[in-house]
C-alpha cells in the first residue's frame, strides 16, 4: 500500500496518479488500435477526450447540485482542484451523453465507436486495480488463506490483486481479439462488458466493503449480474445477426 | 426454423446466469463475516481506532465518546501549509454547526511539531474546537497518517464514511459531507 509518494515538499496521491497514467495509456491504446475497428485514430481520440473532459466537468457539476447550499457558502470552490469533490454517477451520465452526441454528430456507428473505446476501458480497469492497491481501498474480507494480506487490522483477501489479475486477463483477451470481417461491430465491447461484469460478480464475494442488501446479498453483485445478462443477450443477438447474414448471403 | 447456433448460445447464457445467480446467493454475507463490527481501522466502512489524548487547554478527550455525533478528525502540523490553510474553513463550519451533533477533533502531530508553533496557529486563527496533542505520535501512526493534512469524517454510528488525504479542504467540501452525515 502506498497512498502517497513524497517528492520533496509535495505529497503525490498514488491512487490518483495510477488512474491518470491509466487514462493516458488507455487513450494511446485506443488510438493505436482504432484501425482494427475501422475507425480513424483522430476520431476515437477526440471522442474519448470530449467524453472524459465533459465527464469530469459533469462530475463536479453533479457534486455541486447535490450540495448546493454548501457551495453557496464557498462559491469559488467550484473551481477547486480537490479530487474528492466529484460525483461519479453524475460524471458517468454526462460523459456517456457526450459520447452519444459525438457519435451522432460525426456519423459514426455507436457499436463501432463502443468497440473503439474498449481498449481504453480495459486499460482503465487495470489502472483501477492498481489505484485500489495503492490506496488500500476495495479491501477484502478477513480470511485464513495463506495468501491473505495484513491490511486494516486483519488478514484479508488481496482483492486488489485479484482485480489486477482479472483485469490483465481481460486486457489480454481484448488486445489479441482481432475482429474478422464477418464479425458484427459491438462484439469487442460486449465481450469486454460480459467478462468484466462476470469478474466483478465473482470477485465481489471476497470483498470486505460490500454494501449488503436483503438476506446479506451484495448490491454490486446484482448490478454486475444485470450487466452480464444484458451483454450476453447482446452478444447472442450479434451472433444471430451474423448467422442470418451468412444464410441470406 | 430454429437457429441451432443461437439455441446453443441461449443455453450457454442461461447456464452462466443461473450459475452466477447461485454464486450471488452462496456469497451472501453478514456484517460479522465482513468484520465491519469488530475490526477497527482508519478506512471507509470501518470503525476507526479508539484513542485518548490531552488537548492544548489540558482537558482529556476520549474517542469514541458515548454521544452519537458526526466527528471530523483532522491530523495537522503547524509547518504544513495546507493544514494551516484549511483551519479557517474548519472554524467557520464548527461555529455554524455548534450545538448540532457535530464535533471536530484536530489532532496535532506533536511528535513532529513544536508545541509553541501549534499554539500560535490556534491563536492566530481563533480556533475554538478541541486541538489534541499527539506527543508520542501513536494516534497518527494508528491512523496511518502518511501525509498531512489527513481528515476522517465519521458518522453517528462511529463508522468512517469519508477520508480526505491532503488539502486544503474547502469549506464546501466539509459542509457537503457534514450535511449528508447529519441528515442520516
Amino acid at each position: 500500500m502506498l497512498p502517497t509518494f513524497e517528492l520533496g515538499p509535495f505529497s503525490l496521491p498514488v491512487p490518483g496518479l495510477s488512474l491518470i497514467l491509466a487514462v493516458w495509456l488507455g487513450l494511446t491504446a485506443s488510438e493505436k488500435l482504432a484501425s482494427r475497428y475501422s475507425l480513424s485514430s483522430d476520431k476515437i481520440y477526440n471522442l474519448l477526450l470530449y467524453s472524459l473532459v465533459s465527464g469530469v466537468v459533469g462530475a463536479r457539476v453533479s457534486f455541486l447540485a447535490g450540495s448546493f447550499q454548501a457551495f453557496l457558502a464557498d462559491p469559488w470552490s467550484v473551481f477547486s482542484l480537490s479530487q474528492t469533490m466529484f460525483d461519479l454517477p453524475g460524471g458517468l451520465i454526462i460523459g456517456s451523453t457526450t459520447f452519444v452526441l459525438f457519435v451522432y454528430k460525426n456519423n459514426l456507428a455507436i457499436s463501432r465507436a463502443a468497440d473503439g473505446i474498449t481498449p481504453f476501458l480495459a486499460v482503465l480497469n487495470l489502472g483501477l486495480g492498481f489505484s485500489h492497491l495503492a490506496g488500500g481501498t476495495a479491501y477484502g474480507a478477513p480470511t485464513n488463506l495463506p495468501w491473505g494480506i495484513d491490511l486494516w487490522g486483519a488478514v484479508r483477501h488481496p482483492t486488489q490483486i485479484y482485480l489486477i489479475i482479472s483485469s490483465l486477463i481481460i486486457l489480454t483477451v481484448i488486445f489479441i481479439s482481432k475482429p474478422s470481417s464477418a464479425d458484427r461491430p459491438g462484439k469487442i465491447f460486449l465481450t469486454f462488458l460480459s467478462l468484466t461484469s462476470g469478474s466483478y460478480l465473482f470477485l465481489e464475494a471476497f470483498r470486505g466493503d460490500s454494501n449488503l442488501i436483503r438476506f446479506g446479498i451484495r448490491s454490486r453483485q446484482i448490478i454486475s449480474w444485470l450487466i452480464l445478462a444484458g451483454s450476453l443477450r447482446g452478444l447472442g443477438k450479434l451472433k444471430y445477426d451474423r448467422n442470418n447474414t451468412k444464410t441470406s448471403g | 426454423m430454429i437457429d441451432f447456433s443461437n439455441k446453443r448460445w441461449f443455453i450457454f447464457m442461461s447456464f452462466v446466469l443461473v450459475v452466477s445467480g447461485a454464486w450471488i446467493w452462496l456469497s451472501a454475507a453478514s456484517p460479522a463475516d465482513l468484520g465491519t463490527n469488530s475490526i477497527t481501522a482508519p478506512q471507509k466502512g470501518l470503525p476507526p481506532p479508539a484513542f485518548h489524548l490531552d488537548s492544548l487547554t489540558g482537558e482529556e478527550y476520549h474517542f469514541p465518546s458515548p454521544k452519537k455525533q458526526v466527528i471530523l478528525i483532522n491530523f495537522w502540523a503547524s509547518w504544513c501549509p495546507p493544514c494551516r490553510a484549511e483551519m479557517p474553513a474548519m472554524q467557520r463550519v464548527y461555529q455554524k454547526y455548534q450545538g448540532s451533533n457535530f464535533e471536530i477533533l484536530a489532532v496535532n502531530v506533536t511528535n513532529k511539531d513544536r508545541l509553541e508553533d501549534a499554539a500560535a496557529i490556534v491563536e492566530e486563527n481563533g480556533l475554538t474546537f478541541p486541538v489534541l496533542l499527539d506527543h508520542q505520535g501513536r494516534v497518527s501512526e494508528e491512523y496511518r497518517v502518511n501525509s498531512m493534512p489527513t481528515s476522517f469524517f465519521i458518522d453517528k454510528q462511529g463508522i468512517v464514511q469519508y477520508m480526505v488525504i491532503g488539502g486544503p479542504m474547502r469549506e464546501a467540501l466539509i459542509l457537503s459531507y457534514l450535511q449528508e452525515l447529519l441528515e442520516e
